[in-house]
């Protein structure tokens, strides 16, 4: 359904993103989903209007290697990663520790997970 | 010599509508790093989203954002029309397009005016708002409300325009021109804005595509990219060009927007003429299932919405990525090297809107 | 230097664009979303704006032949007067008032329901 996908490995990442940098393809986020059975990426990339998403999947608890070394604005997007989805990113060059966009006060800790959502997962009722 | 200093700037501060926040290292009066820092009004939409019906979100995701909530819903509905395969009828892609297009006129006239306030130039201030008025009028009188419309939905559009309201455009459309024709002036022609933002926050046309600008930023670089070329709603069948610049500073990212606002005047007028008869909604039934992207040119810049949906009632997931956040790494860029004076100025050269960059 | 003679003179011989507010306001357009109001004998209690409502701020009681609204809830958004069947909500177009307390308005129904076929439009 998704057009302009390629599916690649969490191995093959890097190799991949820095063809991409060389031939200027601009990176406009990354976004993540739990899937139930483990944590599905996209990343995305435009060069002159053409959409490519590059997909892969990983386990709760596995880590990704950041691609801040070819994309510094990748920051954002992984720190968004980290926040909603609890998905570990190493080597990021600016960390914010879990709290760039949730802060202490959240009450739910990672809320994107599906565990996460817990007991009052379900439609919103009014009070 | 003059060790470091780190200045925080925000998250309260007169420049900004919003709270934003600037971890500033100094050496003097030099900028040597910014970090940025938000959160402040985390709303947690994207997980309400995924709770909530999928017909009842488009009411939602209108309210990422306080300017472009139009925008939003139609992006909203894009991505469900795709997701359901349903064919919107020509008369509402017009109509989309006309309300898409006052709505980033407002908010292009919105920033000229706090820009104009931030150079310290309050009169322009108040004659930038006077004219976005006639465009906060065209809004109510056709879609209902002035800021939150309602008027796009899954399928169409929610209200037609009639004959008293295609005059009532056109007659507040002229008055808009001559009245924006003396800001533009303003803005192109007086010595101080020009002394405040020339050579002032730098982006390479190389550096705007590694940093994954968007929007009149990338504009401002030289690069001609504008999500409304993938001709969604109307613009497919309408005449535009993307308005660039090739200064990469502050003040070519201004005359982008002021330039656009000129654009837009021209879109809606061609839009009015070409409109066609006809109804504006089809019936929709069914759930969505899939997944889609949608990009769609905010007046910020491109805006990309991810949705995946599993044919029950709520959306699986609900992604929301707005020009803001992509426009960040780009201004922490341009900030690195500047004078503290100038970093409000840069800060808002890139049009920053904190509430949807935190959803 | 003329140009400035120009915006001077124009400045002293224009009015003023605002309007003195309180004492002078503009008319809502036709078309403004100001807030919804009940006409309760018209409802058949069928549940339908209920279910519609983005902000889930209308509760529908068949039993007790109640319909409430929290307006400081309700978005106007306008789908409950779109889904009515009987045209037992509409829109008004002016803005709601200030207000003290944050009350629920609860409309309630005398008499038996009506039997108003749901299909038939415009009955006002
Ligand atoms: S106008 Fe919208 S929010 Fe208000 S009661 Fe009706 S459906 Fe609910
Ligand atoms: S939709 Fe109309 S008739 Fe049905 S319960 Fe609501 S107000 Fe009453």
């Amino acid at each position: 359904m998704l057009a302009g996908v390629k599916e690649i490995t969490k191995d093959d990442l890097l190799e991949e993103v820095q063809k991409l940098a060389g031939e200027n393809w601009r990176l406009i986020s990354i976004t993540g989903t739990d899937t139930g059975s483990g944590i599905d990426l996209i990343y995305h990339f435009d060069q002159e209007l053409t959409l490519l998403n590059l997909r892969f999947q990983i386990d709760y608890g596995e880590t990704i290697p950041s691609i801040t070394p070819y994309y510094f604005c990748a920051f954002v997007p992984e720190n968004e990663l980290k926040d909603f989805l609890g998905v570990e990113v190493t080597n990021l060059p600016v960390d914010y520790q879990h709290l760039f966009i949730i802060s202490e006060l959240t009450p739910v800790k990672i809320p994107l997970l599906r565990k996460a959502a817990g007991d009052d997962a379900g439609e919103v009722k009014p009070e | 010599m003059i060790g470091k200093t780190v200045i925080p700037f925000g998250p309260q501060h007169a420049v900004f509508p919003e709270p934003f926040h600037w971890r500033l290292v100094m050496e003097e009066e030099r900028v040597l790093d910014a970090i940025p820092g938000i959160g402040y009004m985390h709303r947690g939409i994207e997980q309400l989203a995924t709770r909530m019906e999928f017909a009842k979100t488009l009411f939602l995701a209108e309210r990422v954002c306080g300017i472009c909530s139009f925008m939003h819903a139609l992006a909203y509905a894009e991505s469900l029309e795709k997701l359901m395969d349903v064919e919107v009828p020509p008369r509402a892609k017009y109509l989309r397009t006309i309300w898409a297009e006052l709505a980033r006129l407002q908010s292009h006239l919105l920033w000229i005016g706090l820009a104009a306030d931030a150079f310290g130039f309050e009169s322009l201030f108040m004659q930038a708002w006077r004219v976005r008025e006639y465009v906060m009028d065209m809004v109510e009188f056709t879609e209902g409300g002035r800021v939150m419309t309602s008027s796009v939905t899954i399928g169409g559009v929610r209200r037609d325009l009639h004959e008293e309201a295609i005059e009532f455009l056109l007659e507040n459309l002229d008055k808009l021109e001559v009245g924006f024709e003396e800001v533009y002036q303003v803005f192109t022609e007086d010595p101080l804005i020009k002394h405040r933002t020339v050579g002032v926050g730098i982006l390479s046309k190389e550096d705007s595509i590694r940093l994954g600008a968007v929007g009149p930023t990338l504009r401002g670089s030289g690069v001609a990219q504008d999500m409304r070329m993938l001709g969604y709603a109307a613009y497919g069948e309408l005449e535009f060009q993307p308005v660039v610049e090739d200064s990469c500073d502050s003040y070519a990212r201004m005359v982008v927007r002021l330039k656009e606002c000129f654009q837009s005047i021209n879109l809606i007028r061609q839009a009015i003429k070409k409109l066609p008869d006809g109804d504006v909604l089809v019936k929709v039934r069914g759930k969505p299932e899939g997944e889609v992207v949608t990009r769609i040119e905010q007046p910020r810049g491109e805006l990309l919405y991810y949705i995946k949906a599993n044919g029950t009632k709520s959306l699986e997931r609900f992604r929301i990525r707005t020009p803001t956040l992509s426009n960040l790494p780009p201004l922490m860029h341009m900030i690195k090297g500047a004078c503290l004076a100038d970093v409000p100025v840069i800060t808002l050269s890139i049009d920053t809107c904190i509430a949807c960059t935190e959803r | 230097m003329f140009e400035m003679l120009n915006t001077i003179l124009k400045n002293l011989f224009s009015g003023p664009v605002t309007r003195p507010y309180p004492a002078q306001r503009r008319e809502p357009f036709a078309s403004t979303r100001g807030q919804i109001k009940s006409v309760i004998e018209n409802c058949i209690f069928c549940m339908r704006c209920q279910a519609a409502c983005p902000a889930n701020c209308i509760v529908v009681d068949r039993k007790e032949q109640t319909w409430s609204v929290d307006p400081y809830r309700c978005i106007v958004c306008g789908m409950c007067v779109e889904v009515c069947p009987t045209e037992a909500i509409i829109m008004n177009r002016h803005y709601r008032d200030p207000v003290k307390h944050r009350e629920p308005i609860v409309k309630h129904q005398e008499g038996p329901i009506p039997k108003i076929n749901p299909k038939a439009k415009g009955i006002n």
